[in-house]
């Protein structure tokens, strides 16, 4: 089946006229392409025999919208032919798996990896919340949490998103394992992957309570120092906290605002322009 | 997490009906983002409004997560609500199926304003006038 695409020069404030013409005969929705130059809106049309009439008919009403005072809309209509797709499947194909570190493969649900005998799967569902794997942030925490957690230390993810770095730190051994959002949604989808991964990880809105050997934190600069005290009050003495999410040009910000506390750094990771700064609870 | 937007995409949809057809799909296809679960997501999240169409902005992100937000429904929704009819008029230059009072006019253009670009509720209520209009909807006055 081909599709036809429909492309209207349409000011904003017509986007609802022009719409009624595409719905009346029988659109089942349009996209608006408010930043095109010019502004558009791109209904779709099954190619058949009723297609030269529905063209023509959506061509009068746009015809007819100066004499409603609905101005500015193109009564020529730009058509681009759309083979039909497996739109449902294709952007799988955006996600493989990949190695992170020396020992994390990250990988979709669908996909099964080769994997060597000391790799260690995570499965992430990649979708709404923050997290895939693939942004340089998660991947610094990803490679720290690796060189640090020891078998039964205690872990705490900040801002879990996806629960990427939780059930990475529950797969390296970590126990318990906490991880909180404050969206809900994130939380949800959070503990879906946990259980997909088979780690026990406490998923909450609100920040974990407790103290831990490793507390996780990829947010962003201004989030970290707003939460540094909080975040601090978490960690046992001599723990360790992965701060990331941070800008390059923000790191100074967060540096010092760290390092005013009872913390002092252990080292500095970066990756293109990101930074992930670890501490240490106390004197080193 | 701070990430880069690499695209906003603007879609009118029916809401609690959205499939991967168009114009989601090909709108949406370019992305890579995981189809399913925004298509899932809008659906449960307009469930209650079955029957209006639901813009929705769909922010994705570099890493191709991404999230949404809904809008008002359309004027051309809210002016056959307001007009009490279920669809507007087929030959809106001859037959008008409703008038709308200014005041009607003037609650639907506040409400659209912030879509609309218009500097000034007036400005929205041309505006609004002229989809009602273009529906064979007259406004009173």
């Amino acid at each position: 089946m081909r599709w036809a695409e429909i492309i209207i020069d349409t000011p904003i404030g017509a986007v609802d006229a022009v719409g009624q013409a595409l719905y009346g005969v029988g659109c089942g929705g349009f996209e608006v392409r408010e930043a095109a130059k010019p502004p558009a809106v791109a209904g779709y049309l099954p190619v058949d025999d009723r297609l030269e009439d529905r063209l023509t008919q959506i061509q009068e009403a746009l015809a007819a919208l100066p004499g409603f005072g609905v101005v500015g809309v193109s009564t020529e209509l730009t058509l681009k032919y759309v083979e039909e797709a497996d739109w449902a499947n294709a952007w799988k194909a955006f996600y493989k798996p990949f190695r992170v570190g020396r020992r994390l493969i990250v990988t979709p649900p669908w996909e099964s990896p080769a994997l060597a005998s000391d790799d260690i799967p995570l499965v992430i569902d990649p979708g709404m919340a923050f997290g895939t794997g693939s942004h340089p942030t998660t991947q610094l925490c990803l490679t720290a949490l690796e060189d640090y957690v020891q078998p039964g230390q205690s872990v705490a993810d900040v801002g879990t998103g996806s629960g990427i770095l939780a059930i990475a730190a529950a797969k390296l051994g970590a126990s318990p394992v906490a991880a909180n959002d404050n969206d809900t949604l994130a939380v949800r989808i959070a503990g879906e992957n946990a259980a997909a991964n088979n780690v026990s990880v406490t998923v909450t809105e609100a920040l974990p309570l407790g103290t831990y050997h490793i507390l996780v934190a990829n947010i962003l600069a201004d989030v970290i120092i707003g939460l540094a005290d909080e975040l601090i009050s978490r960690l046992k003495p001599g723990g360790l906290l992965i701060a990331s999410g941070i800008i390059d040009t923000r790191e100074a910000d967060v540096q010092n605002a760290l390092q005013t506390l009872s913390l002092s750094h252990v080292e500095t990771r970066r990756q293109g322009e990101w930074v992930a700064l670890v501490f240490r609870q106390g004197t080193v | 997490m701070a990430k880069k937007i690499t695209g906003v995409v603007k879609l009118q949809i029916n809401a609690g009906k959205a499939t991967p057809a168009p114009p989601v799909g090909p709108a949406l296809g370019g992305y890579g983002i995981n189809m399913m679960e925004f298509i899932k997501g809008y659906n449960e999240r307009t469930a209650s409004q079955i029957g209006s169409i639901v813009p929705v902005e769909i922010t994705i992100y570099e890493d191709r997560s991404f999230t949404f937000v809904t809008k008002t429904p359309p004027a051309a929704d809210l002016l056959k609500k307001a007009a009490g009819i279920p669809s507007g008029s087929g030959t809106p230059n001859k037959t008008k199926v409703a008038t709308l009072t200014q005041d009607q006019l003037r609650s639907i253009a506040e409400m659209k304003a912030p879509d609309l670009n218009a500097n000034d509720t007036e400005a929205a209520m041309k505006i609004i006038a002229g989809t009602a209009r273009s529906m064979g909807i007259d406004i009173a006055g």
